[in-house]
C-alpha cells in the first residue's frame, strides 16, 4: 500500500486511542479496505486522500459518537463508572481536535461541570458527618457553613448544618449537571460542524 | 439563499434511511454504499459521513456486521445487514417519510385548513 495511504491510517489509530483496540482496529480496517477498493478502480493516492479528507476530521465524527453516548443501547442518560470513564478520556483527546472553540470552551465546561457534580455529592456527606460529630460530641472543626454577607454572619450548627449542606450539594450538583449538558452539546456540535456532507 | 446549507441539511436527515433501505434489499459493505449514493449527486456523502453513521447503527443495533473474504485478492470486506431492530426503525422512518410527502403534496394547495 502506498506510503501516505498508511501514514493516513497511522494517525487516524492515533487519534482514536481512546477507543477500545478492537473497536480502532475494526475501524482502521474498514477504512483501509475501502481505500484499496479505490485504488484498484484506479484512484491515486492523492485523489483517496482528498476524498477522506482530514484524519483529525474523521477521528472526531467517531470519538464525538462516544462522548455523547449516541448510539450506546443504553442511551446517554445511563452512565456507567467504565463508559463514564471511557467517555472522559474520548472528551480529553476531543479536546486537541476540535480546534480553537473546543480548546478553551470544552476543558472549562467539562472540568467545571464535573466538579462541580464532584462537590455536590461530597458537600452533603460532609455535613454528615459533621452532624454525626456534634451528636457523638467532638467537634470537627474542618468542615464549616459559613455566610458572610455586609457584616451579617452567620454560622451553621446542628441540624441547619445538614440542612444547609444538602441544600447546597443539591444546587452545585444541578449547577454540574447543566454544565455537562452543555459539554456534550458542544461536543454534537463540534463533531459535525466541520463535517460539510459530500 | 444558501442552497449547499439546505441541500447538507437534507441528505443528513435521509442518509440513514437511504442506507438503511439499501442493506435491507441485500447486505453491502461500506465502499458498496458510498459509491451506489454517487450514482446521485443529492445523496452522495463521503467517508467520514458514511463510515460514523454506519458504525452508530451497528451499536443501535440496527445492523449486524462481518468480515468476509474476497476471491480477487482485494482485501476483506465488511458486509453490513439489517437486523429485525433495524427493519421496524426503516418500517417507521419509511412511514413518516409518506406522510411527509403528502404533507408536502397537500400545502401547497389550495383549500381549508382544517
Amino acid at each position: 500500500m502506498d506510503q501516505k495511504l498508511e501514514e493516513y491510517l497511522e494517525k487516524v489509530e492515533k487519534y482514536l486511542k481512546p477507543l477500545p483496540v478492537s473497536e480502532r482496529v475494526d475501524i482502521v480496517q474498514e477504512i483501509k479496505s475501502g481505500m484499496t477498493e479505490q485504488s484498484n478502480s484506479g484512484r491515486s493516492p492523492e485523489e483517496i486522500l482528498g476524498r477522506l479528507g482530514d484524519a483529525r476530521e474523521l477521528a472526531r465524527a467517531y470519538l464525538s459518537q462516544v462522548i455523547t453516548g449516541e448510539g450506546d443501547r443504553k442511551g446517554p442518560a445511563r452512565l456507567g463508572l467504565w463508559s463514564g470513564w471511557r467517555r472522559i478520556c474520548a472528551l480529553a483527546a476531543f479536546y486537541s481536535l476540535a480546534g480553537l472553540g473546543g480548546m478553551f470552551l470544552l476543558p472549562f465546561t467539562s472540568v467545571l461541570g464535573l466538579s462541580l457534580m464532584f462537590c455536590g455529592l461530597v458537600a452533603p456527606v460532609a455535613g454528615a458527618v459533621k452532624f454525626a460529630g456534634e451528636l457523638a460530641g467532638f467537634k470537627i472543626p474542618w468542615v464549616m457553613l459559613e455566610i458572610e454577607l455586609a457584616g451579617f454572619h452567620y454560622q451553621a450548627e446542628g441540624i441547619w448544618m445538614l440542612l444547609y449542606s444538602v441544600l447546597m450539594g443539591v444546587v452545585l450538583f444541578l449547577a454540574g449537571k447543566l454544565l455537562w449538558a452543555l459539554t456534550l452539546k458542544l461536543v454534537r456540535i463540534f463533531g459535525r460542524a466541520k463535517q460539510k456532507m459530500g | 439563499m444558501h442552497i449547499e446549507d439546505w441541500k447538507s441539511q437534507i441528505k443528513r436527515g435521509t442518509l440513514e434511511l437511504c442506507i438503511l433501505k439499501m442493506i435491507a434489499r441485500k447486505p453491502c459493505y461500506g465502499y458498496e454504499i458510498i459509491s451506489r449514493l454517487e450514482h446521485w449527486p443529492i445523496l452522495a456523502a463521503k467517508e467520514s459521513t458514511v463510515y460514523p453513521l454506519l458504525r452508530r447503527l451497528l451499536k443501535e443495533g440496527c445492523l449486524s456486521s462481518s468480515w468476509q473474504e474476497t476471491t480477487e485478492g482485494l482485501p476483506p470486506r465488511k458486509y453490513y445487514s439489517i437486523t429485525g431492530q433495524g427493519k421496524e426503525y426503516l418500517e417507521a422512518m419509511e412511514g413518516e417519510w409518506e406522510h411527509l410527502l403528502e404533507a408536502m403534496a397537500g400545502i401547497g394547495q389550495d383549500g381549508d385548513m382544517a
